[in-house]
């Protein structure tokens, strides 16, 4: 009777331990309990629960530490501090598979918030650990193995170089290999932050194999993988040219032009960065991504559309347009410029329009054959008046005042030229000026416009002070027409007539 | 007029202390000078070279000068001998004669040292002139030379810059052909520009057609997805379905013909009751076999009739009795009977036992409510049961009896289900 008595006290006990855990595992599941649970002191009481005797009551409170972890980074602070760490990675080498999940979730809770809490998670020896796990059987182990490695090592390029020295990379390429979509994911997302630190990092990445695995991949029809695999081919590719070479030849072209018309929108950024990678590094890149047809699909992808996913695809057409004349040649003919213009008009952001300007300089600062086709479209009066607009910001006013000079500098195009003319500032002003005064010694008949369109009447009214570059210009321009005219539209001339007319002594 | 010149040398050597060759000397001094004149001209006309009319102008002075001078000397020197001479005639004649003699002697020296002078002079002009001939043809020789050399580099200097044109010429033209055949060669660009926008129209196209079927896909999946749910809607209400007497909700006597919804569940086979999976009659032999809890079942059954035969003599005892005795059950003893690991495994049922018994109930904890979705529903007990007394404890205890139930429930299959991973939940 007695020992009956004895063991039901346990046996409540172990009911009410299980009962406690299990609700606040449940409770931490939603963000508003948190702080009051915390303000309980929930820390502290589930400490000695994860020595606890009966493993679901483990299993459980590393679960329910892991959610606190998650939620907020002084909670995370509260793990480390209270010497958690060392005995999860012990366990995580010993218990079984419910465990090892629980436990790699805490980690991962605990190193994602920053990398002095990573650091702090490094040091408890916690990523030979989670090396050992990645060779675990069940795929749930592995991949929170591999997202707390990926957490781990997304903060900086020490981090990323201690995860590849516990040897994680070769069995994360093991794990992409997996047929599990969501392991492929998070193994996918850990070598993206893993490769994007540095080249060295990059290089280690690709040695052990990846390229042609994520290559692969790319033809998954699951949106969230082809995000994780665009966004790690493309911070490998992003280093070097060694590296962007390799990229391509793993054949990702043509195949990669179709993530450009995903129905997702994140793909089709993470695709176009990956050909803005490979593509800012030589001309060579950028002619294959032409000949490809890559230059079509990316001004598609840019047309349909709208916010910061345009920005790669923006970048892109003005890194292959940067590179030779015949390049950019190439982007006119895929009719790029219109969805440029509309990008520069249509975003809210100024670092798109930024963006976007800096794209149509690099189109147009080639020939006079490109400047013009930039000039036909109108938008150089759309870049001025970016220029001149307080409330754009520096960035933007930088790169549209280049552009425009870049593009002015080789305009021969009078119509757009005498666009400008009328509310230029005096720096952008020596430019258009100076374009004149190249085209009109030559051309009768531009001469004859322009003095109709009232050009002539314009230069006349600019203040230039003498000796400076604007005034050759202007007297180069003024030496084009015959006196009178010149005099004609001098300002001044009416007062200096009638004051003629005022000393005039008749002829009686 | 060589003899005038010679003469005059001649002249000048012989030591003559006669007066008349004196002024005849003298008196050829204006007429010497256009001798000397005469001298020059005739040696210009020997030599037309104009170069020589410096020297000869220099020579000719120089000849001038001496001759003046020596003249005048020769002429001041004669007249003072005569005026010496003349007036000494009736004099002392010792004195004179010694004073003669001394006036003769330094006069025969004078003239022999000019003569002397003039011999060495003349020598001296004839090296110089020798020199001045030989200079005259190295310097000639060497112009001529370097005349030669001069003709020479110009003529290469003139071929060179020929060459050195027509080779541009050629070079002009190669590279002018060059640069526009290979280097930025404007139909070349022209083909590759349409190429690339032929080849931009093909990817365009594709990627549309790619993009079509896509969508296509799935709208598709989409579609056979609500099929798929109407289908199962339809199994599970098909109480609804209208009988002979009551028209189904579907089946109002007002439509013309039944609602499609209808017809889906006159098609449709009515979901079955989902039976507890019966446990294989096996698993428990096995498991009772090592351990002897059962007797094994081939050995004990009904036994066989005797077939017949006599009773045996003797004082036997009962058949049955003694085949009760025969295969009387083993009863082994408790090391036979106690496996080899025994008291381990009676720990562990214990534990296992133990553990059951304090868990509230055998469903594992879930750690994602993800898990939870897919739950079904447990009716409460009013719902689930029916009314009226309850048979347990009184009809049956701790039974299931799956003939009873209304709703075709089974209870929860929590020991089916297995630790789901994040893949499944998410797909």
């Amino acid at each position: 009777m007695s020992q009956r008595q004895v063991l039901q006290v346990f046996e409540q006990y172990q009911r009410a331990r299980t009962h406690f855990v299990q609700a606040v595992a449940e409770l931490s599941a939603r963000p508003q309990n948190i702080g009051t649970l915390r303000d309980a002191g929930v820390m502290s009481l589930l400490r000695p629960l994860l020595l606890d005797v009966v493993p679901t009551i483990q299993q459980t409170a590393a679960l329910a530490l892991g959610r606190l972890a998650n939620y907020n980074d002084d909670l995370a602070e509260a793990v480390v501090k209270g010497d958690i760490l060392p005995q999860l990675v012990c366990s995580l080498s010993e218990q079984n598979r419910f465990y090892k999940k629980a436990a790699a979730f805490v980690l991962r809770a605990v190193g994602k918030h920053s990398p002095q809490l990573a650091q702090a998670v490094v040091e408890c020896g916690a990523l030979e650990a989670l090396a050992v796990c990645l060779e675990d059987f069940d795929p749930g182990v592995k991949e929170a193995a591999a997202w707390a490695l990926g957490y781990i090592a997304q903060h900086n390029a020490e981090l990323s170089q201690a995860v590849v020295d516990a040897g994680a990379v070769p069995l994360l390429v093991l794990c992409i290999q997996e047929p599990e979509i969501a392991l492929k994911r998070i193994a996918a997302s850990t070598l993206s932050d893993i490769s994007k630190h540095s080249p060295e990092l990059a290089q280690t990445v690709v040695d052990a194999g990846a390229i042609a695995f994520l290559a692969q991949m790319i033809l998954n029809p699951d949106a969230k993988l082809k995000r994780q695999v665009l966004s790690a081919l493309s911070q490998i590719a992003k280093h070097s040219v060694d590296l962007a070479e390799l990229v391509v030849e793993a054949e990702i072209f043509p195949v990669v032009l179709t993530c450009l018309k995903d129905s997702d929108e994140y793909v089709k950024k993470n695709g176009a960065t990956l050909i803005r990678e490979i593509a800012k590094h030589s001309p060579e890149l950028s002619q294959f991504i032409v000949n490809a047809g890559g230059v079509a699909a990316v001004i598609d992808c840019i047309g349909s559309c709208k916010g910061t996913v345009r920005l790669p695809g923006i970048m892109m057409l003005g890194y292959v347009a940067a590179h030779s004349e015949n390049l950019s040649m190439a982007v006119i003919v895929s009719k790029g410029i219109p969805p440029l213009c509309a990008c520069l008009i249509e975003e809210h952001e100024d670092h798109i329009k930024a963006a976007a300007a800096w794209a149509l300089g690099q189109i147009g600062r080639h020939t006079p054959e490109h400047a013009r086709a930039v000039a036909v479209t109108n938008v150089l009066s759309t870049l001025l008046s970016m220029y001149m607009d307080i409330r754009s910001s520096e960035d933007l006013q930088l790169k549209a005042k280049r552009a425009l000079k870049n593009i002015l500098q080789k305009c021969t195009d009078l119509p757009a030229l005498e666009a400008l003319l009328h509310d230029a500032p005096p720096n952008i002003m020596k430019h258009i000026v100076g374009q004149f005064s190249k085209v009109l010694p030559h051309d009768s008949k531009a001469r004859r416009l322009f003095v109709i369109t009232g050009g002539l009447k314009k230069v006349q009214e600019i203040k230039a002070e003498p000796g400076s570059l604007l005034q050759e210009y202007i007297n180069t321009i003024n030496n084009c027409f015959p006196e009178e005219i010149v005099r004609y539209y001098s300002p001044g001339y009416s007062e200096m007539l009638l004051e003629r007319v005022e000393n005039y002594q008749p002829v009686l | 007029m060589v003899a005038v010149a010679s003469g005059g040398r001649g002249e000048y050597g012989r030591a003559r202390p006669a007066g008349g060759e004196a002024v005849a000397a003298a008196g050829g001094v204006f007429p010497q000078e256009q001798v000397s004149m005469l001298v020059i001209y005739s040696i210009q006309d020997r030599q037309s070279h104009r170069k020589k009319t410096r020297r000869v102008n220099l020579l000719e002075l120089l000849c001038n000068f001496l001759m003046r001078s020596f003249c005048l000397c020769f002429l001041a020197h004669f007249c003072t001998c005569f005026l010496l001479v003349l007036p000494n005639l009736t004099q002392d004649f010792d004195r004179s004669v010694d004073e003669d003699r001394k006036i003769a002697y330094k006069a025969a020296v004078k003239i022999q040292s000019w003569f002397r002078g003039c011999r060495v002079r003349a020598y001296l002009r004839y090296l110089n002139k020798m020199a001045i001939s030989i200079q005259k043809w190295w310097r000639g020789y060497q112009s001529r030379r370097y005349f030669r050399k001069m003709i020479k580099t110009a003529y290469f200097i003139m071929k060179m810059n020929f060459y050195n044109e027509m080779a541009v010429r050629i070079q002009k033209r190669w590279r002018g052909y060059y640069v526009r055949k290979y280097t930025h060669n404007y139909y070349a660009l022209k083909k590759y520009l349409e190429a690339i926008s032929l080849n931009n129209e093909i990817v365009r196209n594709e990627l549309q057609e790619y993009t079509e079927m896509t969508e296509k896909e799935k709208k598709k999946k989409d579609l056979e997805k609500k099929e798929k749910e109407k289908k199962y809607k339809a199994r599970k209400m098909h109480y609804l379905l209208s009988t002979e007497q009551i028209a189904g909700i579907y089946n109002s006597p007002f439509r013309k013909s039944p609602d499609p919804m209808e017809l889906l569940l006159r098609q449709s086979k009515p979901l079955s009751h989902r039976r507890q999976q019966v446990r294989s009659p096996f698993t428990y032999e096995l498991y009772d076999w090592p351990t002897c809890k059962r007797p094994p079942a081939f050995a004990t059954g009904q036994p066989l009739p005797p077939i017949g035969k006599q009773k045996p003599q003797g004082p036997f005892r009962d058949t049955a009795e003694v085949l009760w005795q025969r295969y009387k059950p083993l009863e082994p003893t408790l090391r036979v009977a106690a496996s080899i690991n025994s008291p381990l495994e009676k720990a562990r049922e214990e534990m296992k036992r133990e553990e059951w018994r304090n868990c509230i109930h055998d469903n594992e904890f879930l750690p994602f409510s993800s898990y939870h979705k897919n739950e079904k529903y447990d009716l409460s007990i009013h719902a689930s049961e029916k009314t009226g007394q309850e048979t347990y404890g009184i009809k049956h205890f701790r039974e299931v009896q799956p003939n009873k139930w209304i709703a075709g429930k089974g209870p929860r299959e929590g020991e089916q289900e297995s630790f789901l991973t994040v893949a499944v939940i998410n797909q």
